[in-house]
């Protein structure tokens, strides 16, 4: 309890869990989709923000709310290219991924002398959150939030089966467009924390996780938002007591609850067989 | 009173014909099959009738508006093919079947008591309700294939729409399947629409039979249309359901 002493501490560990709750929250709708590079195409986009403010030299206040704009403008460009093109996911999200990426690096070479912002950026620095960051953090959550209890239910068929939601007479587009919206602004507030390499992984693994042993969609996704929490509380405590980078420390957790899960089911489906096979020689 | 129409439709992909001049419609408490060989458009006509495609020419009506204005989805109850829903989805019975009932409960809002006794209603209806909360891929074919059924029975429909509902299903839950839906016609006057492969086994159950094969080739009662002459000039020779009727 000591590293609560710190503001620093505090701040982080208040931006960690709000992120840590989000980021699985979103990410079970895109890996039932098989959506899960979505995440990690928006952060490589939003990559092209911070590029861009720097080359623009703008203050280091107004670049996350630079990053949530080309964030937002990237999401739907995915989405609208989505619906419109014949091209596969995967092959839509590695096209997206490099255009942002390339845009980036453009970017950050016009720019001169930035090489700070973009390690940050890249790996995250939860520690040096400040109070300006956090506030964004805690409005983006309460919109995200806001929306996910509205409309959990239609986002829930949607993912289980669009075109029945379709019949049903939901707005499908207008609720997909809705949902990149939300995931786009999670990542954008993200990337401070967790950087663009780890978000993807947060809304990801607790997912992954949690479908391991999950027998609902309810139960798998609260599921994976208790550990997406857990994740990144015992994170952020490895990180301040060993002096490890955080957002590496919260994924490496997340990744442990996996292969945990997942060992644990092999083993349960192993003495499941070698129980029916006994009572078959018998 | 018709519950779809189709007035002198045409739908093309591509600048390829899918359908031509199709003129259908299908009166309240009717059974209808919908056959034809594979690639005959079956699959597009009830796409087109759900309004999931728009036609390129004529007129797609349900219960007497166009299908685009056409806003009480929840009086149509749908059931794909079963591949619609991936084999690793991560829900149970219940919570599949309650999809069904979104439509009527409106965006935003949540499911109420009586919503819940509706999809129970429906999971009772076809002998699932002792299974509602096991996950829906520990299910056979056929009970996955009824949770879909209850799932499109969850929004109390007036018609329900089946495409090729049978694919997949083992032999020996076929005739259990034909009997629930003729229950569900006879008892409930639901309206069914039924894209079938299965031309065997169709005809002691329906009403009438529509034989589609890019146009609208024959219909009329199972008696008149399930005649070798028809089912030659349909498939072909070679098919199964051929030769057993000579």
């Amino acid at each position: 309890m000591a590293m609560l002493q710190y503001d620093f501490m505090v701040r982080a560990l208040i931006a960690g869990l709000v992120i840590g709750m989000l980021c699985p929250a979103l990410g079970m709708f895109l890996v039932i989709r098989r959506y899960s590079f979505m995440a990690d195409t928006i952060a490589h986009i939003s990559l092209a923000g911070v590029a861009i403010g720097l080359w623009m030299g703008v203050a280091s206040s107004v670049t996350p709310l630079l990053i949530l704009v080309v964030a937002v403008l990237g999401a739907l460009t995915v989405d609208h290219l989505r619906t419109r093109t014949s091209l596969s996911a995967d092959a839509l999200l590695a096209l997206m991924m490099s255009g942002g990426l390339a845009l980036a690096i453009i970017f950050f070479g016009l720019a001169k002398g930035g090489a700070l912002d973009i390690t940050s950026y890249l790996f995250g620095s939860l520690m040096t959150v400040n109070s300006g960051d956090l506030k964004l953090i805690l409005i983006v959550a309460g919109i995200v939030l806001l929306f996910l209890v509205l409309l959990y239910k239609e986002l829930y068929f949607i993912c289980s089966d669009e075109e029945s939601a379709r019949v049903s007479g939901l707005p499908v587009d207008r609720l997909n467009r809705i949902f990149i919206f939300l995931v786009a602004l999670t990542v954008a507030v993200s990337l401070r924390v967790v950087g663009t390499l780890l978000v993807g992984a947060l809304m990801v693994i607790p997912v992954l996780a949690s479908l391991i042993i999950g027998r609902s969609f309810k139960q798998v996704f609260y599921l994976s938002l208790v550990l997406g929490v857990i994740a990144t509380l015992l994170g952020l405590t490895a990180s301040y007591q060993f002096g490890l980078a955080a957002g590496g420390c919260v994924v490496l957790t997340a990744l442990f609850f996996f292969a945990l899960f997942y060992a644990l089911k092999q083993l349960l489906t192993y003495f499941k067989r070698h129980n029916a096979l006994q009572k078959d020689k018998q | 009173m018709n519950v779809v129409e189709l007035r002198d439709m045409y739908f093309a992909y591509n600048d390829k014909v899918i359908l031509e001049n199709i003129n259908l419609s299908v009166e309240r408490g009717e059974f209808m099959a919908l056959i034809g060989p594979n690639g005959s458009g079956k699959s597009t006509l009830v796409k087109l009738v759900l309004g999931l495609l728009q036609p390129t020419q004529g007129q797609v009506l349900l219960y007497g508006a166009s299908v685009n204005k056409f806003n009480e989805w929840y009086r149509v109850g749908y059931v794909p093919q079963k591949a619609a829903l991936t084999s690793k989805f991560p829900a149970t019975v219940k919570e599949v079947v309650a999809t069904g009932r979104f439509g009527r409960v409106g965006l935003g809002h949540r499911l109420r008591q009586d919503d819940w006794k509706s999809i129970e209603e429906a999971l009772e209806m076809v002998g699932l309700i002792s299974l509602q909360h096991c996950p829906l891929v520990e299910l056979s074919g056929g009970q996955q294939q009824r949770a879909f059924i209850a799932r499109a029975l969850a929004s109390s429909p007036d018609i329900l729409i089946l495409d090729e509902p049978q694919v997949g299903l083992d032999d020996r839950y076929v005739y259990d399947f034909y009997r629930l839906l003729q229950q569900l016609n006879k008892e409930q006057n639901i309206t069914i629409i039924m894209v079938s492969h299965d031309v065997g086994a169709i005809g002691s159950w329906v009403d009438r039979i529509a034989c589609l094969n890019r146009k609208l080739v024959c219909q009329g009662s199972p008696h008149d249309i399930l005649t070798p002459y028809n089912l030659n000039h349909i498939y072909g020779t070679d098919h199964p359901a051929v030769a057993g009727l000579h």
